[in-house]
């Protein structure tokens, strides 16, 4: 007996082990994780089903297809697809490190769908075996249990000379030229040292030519290269160094300055651009310039010049105005051997990097091939397993903290050569710090739900509660007709709160923000704007809760031109009436402003645009396909499109209808859609759809219920949304995933 | 003012928003084309043509409120008066044709042109180029006649032929775009001051006065080619 239980104990390790969670190989400082739950999805539709809907065989035809054959099943892919799934993000530095774990049956499987290149090029390290992308500094690494696809997303800048440039990698040698520029890089920079960095000329005519060399010596620790030399107007380059300088060498740039079409005194500046510490070395050269004694003639060489003189009766030309000659002697000179090395050399660096990048994903790789973490992974995390739970959800998202990710990324984002990173300004931390995230999709018998909570730290929860915690105004129930409601949208938000709370959330989003004062600057400028808006004016005006009610159709009268003809055949134009349906809508606002409306209606009265019968204003605009009919009840703003709705509303006699499941979507969520499918399908006429559309018609009203789409108000420092789309019982769906394949499967025909 | 119209704009939208969900599919359409001839004993004569798609106007309001339906870009205003102006312009250019006149109800939606001309061949020349060229372009052939008047015997003629490539082009549409057809219909009525001795087209009806010929049909016969507008009409001296 005793032997019995101690065998079946072992069978039950042995099965724990061999099915063990790929949840365990995820390290608790993951960012964030996305689960599938293999089990409960094939629960739900085997994968059988899967294979022989409509859907499935797409998969497989494309999934043939991309495997060159190699898989014709689902099982053919080795993988165990009644185990979990998992995608993670880890953050550091900047990088982000994605990583997906599939489970596998085998790795056999896996294996023989690799190509033939991947299989040779495969690495084998004790257990486990992998092979690289090496652009994408991807791994892909397996054993028998389960497959890790790892790839790094490198956000850091590390062109130090802020260029954009393809992912190209250099037509060199590609090592030579990593090493080369790894050295240079541990070397240190190459300098420039000048004998003079300016030369000043002695007095010399208009139209002489001036040369000048600039001697200097490479006195740096590696390899000096000149990319460009640019100098002002009127000089030119004569000639500099196109190869490479080597420490204690020295070079000579060779100016030229033709003083033509000048006077005065003259000065111009020589730019250098090359591999030094700074990028840019400056020269200059000046002096004076005597005007020409034999000026009489005026020069053909220089008609600009001429253009500019005007010749006055004495035949003496005078310069009217001192301007400097068109520019064609700009100079510029470029050495392409620089350029294409540095190119070179910049593509190294990213060759380093991705290396290094590479090395970094194998390292993480294997520890997570390894999961053995002190810790215990994610699946100890307090605050995942709380956000996880143990329910019978099909999939569930999870974000740890925003404001890590955020901060993580956005600094690095811009990189240090840009020397300004926008995001500086802002308390990313503070602001979406503590704010996290759970998201779960469950397909259940009746119903398909996506429920998410988002939890904020206690600043913004303050913020988001005085915003979204509005109270919805019960009058709107007397206007709310369940029984004819195609659908809703409500929404419950206070105008004042928003008003209130927006300058404060600017002001401690830019708050001890030293940055040229900005965090003083803001808080006064959001003061100055709160002072001038006046919340509680504008609340009344518009108090921020508004419901948007489709209420049906209804047959309403259309006029039409047609013509009739006479016995002659003379035709004359003759207006005929016909029934058009009409969808209905009602909105109804709070407001306390009736005495704006009232003005704003008396102007559209004026512009004739307005009517006004029976206490109801009636907007009719060429361009618009129905009458609006607006008015006032109490504190609520009413505006219509069916005229027998609106009416019964002002002389109290609508029939009105809200059940508790209604006024409590409506009153306790900050907004809420409602659609009600199943009625909407009812309405659609067969004659106003296409005839192969009947069939699918109705199907669909056979087999739409409800969708609910709300989000809730802040309770606490959490939000919950909520997705609720219901599904038909007794129509054969076992549950609400297989009622989508079974809608895919008739709708896709 | 502003405010006013920060208002009406709001509604639109919430109207759009409304609309979006049912009308489409809602709102019949349909259109009617007028092509209305009035020939004098000389070959001179007046021409109208009218597009009224009155009984499509909620449909209609309701698209021109959206930038594009079905995948088609929705004609503004702006599109349709420079449509109609060139025309306008194409009909002045032409010689034989005066007194060029065209108007534009967007509250009914009912557009027409209308021209005087002073020799059928004038009239007939108006759509001889557009037709070449499209002809050209689409590799069709339409027929590049369609009107004329031999004046020594009095004979009118509508020339017709069908074309294969507009049944091609019709079924290249979707399903729903085809139903835009579905009730469409095409007259013309061509008044003469002799009396009509006879009529080639059988779907034609004569008057009581015998001084004019009206044929309507369904634009559907027209694109499958089931029946035709050609008419071959023969007065009497």
């Amino acid at each position: 007996m005793k032997k019995a239980l101690l065998i079946s104990i072992f069978f039950l390790t042995i099965s724990l082990i061999s099915a063990q969670d790929l949840g365990t190989k995820i390290p608790s400082n993951a960012s964030a994780v996305f689960t599938i739950k293999g089990k409960n999805i094939t629960d739900l539709v085997s994968t059988t089903e899967f294979e022989n809907s409509k859907l499935g065989k797409l998969f497989l035809a494309e999934m043939i297809k991309d495997t060159g054959n190699k898989a014709s099943n689902l099982a053919s892919l080795g993988i165990d697809l009644s185990q979990n799934f998992y995608y993670f993000l880890q953050t550091e530095k900047g990088v982000l490190a994605h990583s997906f774990l599939i489970p596998l049956n085998n790795k056999e499987s896996f294996l023989n769908l690799l190509s033939d290149t991947t299989k040779d090029s495969l690495i084998t390290e004790d257990n486990i075996t992998y092979f690289l992308d090496e652009f994408d500094a991807r791994v892909s690494m397996f054993n028998d249990d389960m497959l890790l696809v790892l790839f790094l997303q490198d956000e850091n800048k590390y062109d130090d000379y802020g260029y954009n440039y393809d992912y190209d990698l250099p037509t060199e040698d590609v090592e030579g030229v990593v090493e080369e520029a790894s050295s240079a890089i541990s070397s240190g920079w190459p300098t420039m040292n000048f004998e003079a960095y300016d030369y000043y000329f002695d007095d010399v005519e208009e139209g002489e030519k001036i040369s000048h060399s600039f001697n200097f010596t490479n006195t740096g620790n590696s390899v000096l290269f000149i990319g460009k030399v640019e100098a002002t107007c009127g000089c030119t380059v004569a000639n500099f160094p196109k190869e490479g300088i080597e420490p204690g060498d020295k070079g000579t740039i060779d100016i030229l300055f033709d003083t033509k079409g000048l006077n005065g005194s003259q000065s111009r500046t020589i730019n250098i651009t090359s591999n030094t510490e700074y990028r840019t070395e400056s020269l200059f050269i000046s002096g004076y310039i005597l005007e020409r004694v034999d000026v009489a003639v005026p020069d053909d060489e220089n008609p600009a010049a001429v253009k500019e003189s005007s010749i006055e009766d004495s035949g003496v030309i005078t310069i009217t105005e001192t301007s400097l000659p068109e520019c064609d002697s700009y100079g510029y000179s470029y050495n392409n051997d620089y350029y294409a090395k540095e190119q070179e050399e910049i593509n190294a660096k990213r060759e380093v990097r991705r290396q290094e990048n590479l090395l970094v994903a194998i390292d993480k790789a294997k520890i997570i091939m390894a999961g053995n973490y002190d810790d215990g992974g994610i699946l100890k995390n307090s605050n995942y397993q709380k956000a996880a739970g143990n329910g019978t959800d099909e999939a569930i998202f999870w974000v740890n903290d925003f404001g890590t990710i955020y901060d993580e990324i956005l600094t690095t984002m811009f990189g240090s050569s840009l020397g300004y990173n926008p995001y500086d300004l802002f308390d990313i931390k503070s602001f979406y710090g503590g704010m996290s995230l759970t998201s779960k999709l469950n397909f259940q018998e009746t119903q398909a739900t996506i429920n998410t909570a988002y939890t904020m730290n206690d600043q913004l929860a303050s913020y988001s509660q005085a915003i979204y915690n509005g109270n919805l105004n019960k009058n709107f129930f007397n206007y709310f007709n369940e029984d004819e409601v195609q659908g809703y949208l409500s929404v419950n938000m206070s105008t004042e709160g928003v008003l209130k709370a927006y300058p404060q959330m600017i002001e401690s989003m830019f708050a001890g923000m030293e940055k040229e004062h900005i965090g003083d600057l803001v808080a006064i400028g959001t003061r100055v704007a709160s002072i001038l808006l006046d919340e509680e004016a504008i609340a009344k005006a518009f108090r921020g809760d508004m419901l948007f009610v489709m209420t049906g159709l209804e047959q309403t009268e259309v006029n039409y031109t047609t013509y009739e003809y006479d016995e002659n055949y003379e035709s004359t134009e003759v207006t005929k009436t016909k029934t058009e349906t009409l969808p209905k809508f009602i909105y109804m606002v709070t407001s306390e402003e009736q005495e704006i409306f009232n003005r704003l209606m008396r102007i559209g009265i004026k512009e004739k645009t307005i009517v006004f019968e029976n206490g109801i204003y009636k907007l009719t605009a060429p361009d618009l396909p129905f009458t609006l009919n607006m008015f006032f009840k109490g504190n609520t703003l009413l505006v219509g499109n069916s005229t027998k709705d609106m009416m019964a509303i002002s002389n109290n006699t609508y029939k009105a209808k809200v059940s508790k499941k209604h006024k409590k979507l409506m009153s306790n969520n900050a907004t809420t859609l409602y659609i009600n499918g199943k009625l909407m399908a009812n309405q659609i006429s067969a004659e106003a759809i296409p005839a192969e559309f009947k069939e699918k018609l109705s199907f669909i009203k056979d087999n739409v219920e409800d969708l609910v789409f709300r989000i809730g108000q802040v309770k606490g420092n959490t939000v919950d949304g909520e997705m609720i789309f219901n599904t038909p019982t007794g129509k054969g769906h076992k549950n609400s995933l297989a009622y989508f394949m079974n809608m895919i499967e008739v709708l896709a025909e | 003012m502003s405010n006013y119209n920060s208002c009406l704009n709001m509604f639109k939208r919430v109207s759009i928003f409304s609309l979006l969900f049912l009308s489409l599919t809602l709102f019949t359409s349909c259109f009617e084309v007028l092509e209305e001839i009035n020939l004098n004993t000389d070959g001179s004569g007046a021409i109208v043509v009218t597009f009224n798609l009155s009984k499509s106007k909620t449909k209609l309001a309701s698209i021109m409120l959206l930038d594009s339906i079905n995948g088609y870009k929705v004609p503004s205003k702006n599109d349709i008066e420079t449509a109609l102006k060139e025309a306008e312009n194409h009909l002045k250019s032409m010689a034989g044709i005066t007194n060029i006149k065209k108007t534009a109800d967007y509250q009914n939606y009912i557009f027409t042109v209308s021209c005087n001309f002073d020799k059928v061949a004038n009239l007939d020349a108006v759509f001889q180029d557009l037709i070449r060229n499209q002809n050209k372009k689409e590799k069709t052939n339409f027929n590049t006649t369609n009107f004329s008047f031999n004046t020594a015997d009095f004979n009118f003629q509508r020339h017709f032929s069908y074309e294969n490539n507009i049944k091609k082009t019709f079924y290249k549409l979707k399903t729903e775009d085809r139903q835009l057809f579905k009730d469409a219909s095409y007259t013309s009525i061509y008044r003469f001051k002799n009396e009509v001795k006879n009529s080639s087209n059988t779907n034609a009806k004569l008057a009581p006065n015998k001084k004019a010929v009206l044929l309507k049909l369904d634009i559907m016969s027209l694109i499958l080619g089931e029946k035709s507008l050609a008419n071959t009409i023969q007065l009497s001296k």
